[in-house]
């Protein structure tokens, strides 16, 4: 099974480059391995579609803006985005609407995909660095993220 | 009569837009405000930076529009320096740049705007995306869609390395040439890209402008406001969306003024107001007079409806052809129908594609001078592009040595800001009476921002990918009455 980590983001908008950093780790953490391919996308839209195609399994990781603490990550399988997506008007443009296109498509698309979302604070202000009570938790991010990739996950998302 | 509403000053928006609905004590709509969040610190992010970085870093700030970025701050390199670029190194420019209008219009037409009239306003909300789209239309087309789009972008890589890190534009010039084994297969794509251009004026002519009720909509009253335009224009006043000088017209069409990129400050100032972080630009000649249209608002409008308005001509046949229909269509030029930016966004589909033909076509693509070294001292400098959502403007100072001293952007959007609080205002005052809030309020109020393809900070560090956007309902002592969301994670 080849795995497609995607870190996205924005790397000169503060915390927004948290997906990008931790993709960059998690690369590290699996670089002896030949089914684990990184990449990381500040594009947005449909350029995330060309980057899933080819790959059996998709794991996402991004920043969000909530309420819990800076570095809590929440995971969501594409179930998810589809109450929120279609709860007014959906014509979205997010990742589960764009996946699907590509698999009506008959494209390769991945059918195991799952989003880590990690909470952070500052995404509107420019800055190159991670605030720092969000780089404090980076490495217990990419640990909690690398122990379910290493464990294949499942396609329950949070409760 | 309606209360007189105090708006406490926002607080900090969560990374989404909100618009804010105020009814008064009949239930009609009192006001309504659009607020979305701005990126801060821009010029404190670019204090201290060599300027020949704003090209590379400056695309990281919209992963919607980052060649857009890229152009612009170009630019403003070649005014900094006073410097020229050559004949070849200006052909090449504008080749990316036309294939960068390319793919953006044509994915915005299919995966954005096409689902308001392919699909249609009243269908279904599962069916109002891409997916009804190529439902309708048939998975050939999405072929079509996805094979143009990956062979543009390819012209785009080739000549100027990743889209989000670009390493094309010089102070001067461009670092990289055409070989001839790109020429053939970028003449080919060109080739198809007109066909696909025309191909998508076709399917909006028989899908949406042979449907009554959508020539309703789009000629409607909800739908219009008749504001001033400005866009890029070359010197025969033909729409151009690489370079030239401002063009402004009024809502008459005549021209109102025309200017250089670096006299832009003397024309366009910002208002403030105290519930956005945005600040408004208009027409400092005419006046700030509140989010009103007419001759004596200084608001315009810019982007696809706007560029053909405040231009005489199209600069490739074709898209002069499908404009002149367009505007025998709806009356004349200017046309004042916001939805009829869907159908502007095809027209300049069909240029941008053409552009690419010709440019092509012109031996001097294959030159060898790709730079002209700068050697004057940089002091200040303006760059302005059309992007697809508007004109772009980038503005630097430096000391000696080209480091930044200051820096200010107005991007694309933010000049369409206060037309479409207009427009939101305008949609929501036809659709909430008496207290009803009719369900198709949401979709009819986002059909009229969408029209203008807004693209703020969000659009990139959504994880849906699209602009997140809250409506509130609230009645006269500022309650909520109903909260509408959609992208919005809860």
């Amino acid at each position: 099974m080849r795995t497609l980590i995607l870190g996205i983001g924005s790397s000169i908008l503060t915390d927004d480059a948290v997906g990008i950093v931790v993709a960059g780790k998690l690369g590290e953490r699996f670089a002896g391995r030949r089914d684990v391919e990184i990449a990381v996308n500040e594009e947005a839209g449909f350029t995330l579609l060309e980057e899933a195609i080819g790959y059996d399994r998709l794991v996402v990781v991004d920043a969000i803006v909530s309420e819990d603490e800076p570095g809590q990550v929440t995971r969501y399988v594409l179930g998810d985005f589809a109450v929120t997506a279609h709860a007014a008007s959906p014509h979205g443009f997010n990742l589960a609407t764009v996946l699907e296109f590509g698999r009506r498509q008959g494209l390769r698309v991945p059918d195991d995909v799952v989003v880590f979302g990690i909470s952070v604070r500052e995404v509107d202000t420019f800055g190159e660095e991670l605030t720092p009570a969000v780089a404090g938790r980076v490495d217990d991010i990419v640990e909690t993220i690398a122990s379910e990739i290493e464990r294949g996950g499942s396609q329950e998302g949070p409760d | 009569m309606a209360k007189r509403i105090t708006i406490d000053p926002i607080t900090r928006l969560e990374g989404h837009g909100k618009i804010e609905i105020f009814l008064d004590d009949k239930g009609d709509v009192a006001n309504a405000y659009f607020q979305v969040p701005e990126l801060r610190g821009f010029e404190k992010f670019s204090e201290g930076r060599m300027c020949e970085e704003m090209p590379r870093i400056t695309p990281k700030i919209c992963g919607v529009c980052p060649t857009a970025h890229h152009m612009a701050a170009t630019k403003t390199l070649d005014d900094l320096y006073r410097v020229t670029p050559p004949r070849t190194a200006v052909l090449i420019r504008r080749l990316i740049y036309n294939a960068f209008m390319f793919e953006d219009h044509a994915l915005h037409f299919y995966f954005l705007g096409g689902p308001d009239f392919v699909v249609g306003p009243d269908a279904p909300a599962s069916e109002r995306n891409v997916l009804g789209v190529i439902a309708k239309v048939g998975l050939e087309i999405g072929n079509r869609v996805i094979d143009i789009r990956k062979r543009v972008r390819n012209i785009i890589t080739t000549l100027g390395g990743r889209v989000i890190h670009p390493v094309c534009g010089l102070p001067g010039g461009v670092s990289r040439g055409l070989t001839e084994e790109n020429l053939e297969e970028f003449r080919k794509t060109a080739k198809d890209a007109v066909d696909f251009a025309q191909f998508s004026l076709q399917l909006l002519e028989d899908v949406v402008l042979k449907n009554e009720t959508y020539v309703d909509l789009i000629t409607g009253d909800i739908y219009r406001h008749e504001t001033y335009y400005a866009g890029l224009v070359d010197d025969d006043n033909r729409v151009d969306f690489y370079d030239g000088d401002v063009r402004v017209v009024d809502p008459t069409g005549k021209e109102f003024v025309r200017f250089a990129p670096r006299e832009y400050t003397e024309h366009i100032a910002e208002h403030v107001e105290s519930w956005s972080y945005v600040k408004f630009p208009y027409l400092k000649a005419v006046g700030w007079k509140g989010f009103t249209d007419g001759p004596a608002s200084g608001v315009f409008r810019v982007a696809p409806l706007a560029r053909l308005n405040a231009s005489d001509a199209m600069a490739t046949p074709l898209a002069q052809a499908a404009r002149e229909k367009m505007f025998s269509t709806l009356g004349g030029r200017p046309a004042h129908n916001t939805l009829a930016y869907h159908w502007a966004r095809l027209v300049e589909l069909n240029q941008a594609a053409e552009a690419m033909v010709e440019l092509l076509d012109d031996p001097d693509i294959m030159g060898n001078e790709i730079r002209t070294l700068p050697t004057e001292t940089p002091t200040e400098g303006v760059g302005i592009v059309e992007a697809p959502r508007g004109t772009l403007i980038h503005h630097y100072t430096t000391d000696e040595r080209g480091v930044i001293t200051q820096a200010n952007l107005i991007v694309a959007t933010v000049n369409n800001a206060p037309a479409i609080c207009m427009s939101i205002e305008r949609a929501a005052r036809g659709l909430i009476k008496g207290g009803n809030v009719s369900e198709g309020l949401l979709n009819m109020v986002e059909m009229a921002f969408r029209a203008y393809d807004p693209c703020f900070a969000c659009a990139t560090h959504s994880l849906p990918g699209q602009m997140p956007l809250v409506v509130e309902v609230k009645g006269p002592d500022g309650k909520i009455i109903e909260r509408l969301s959609q992208f919005v994670v809860t």
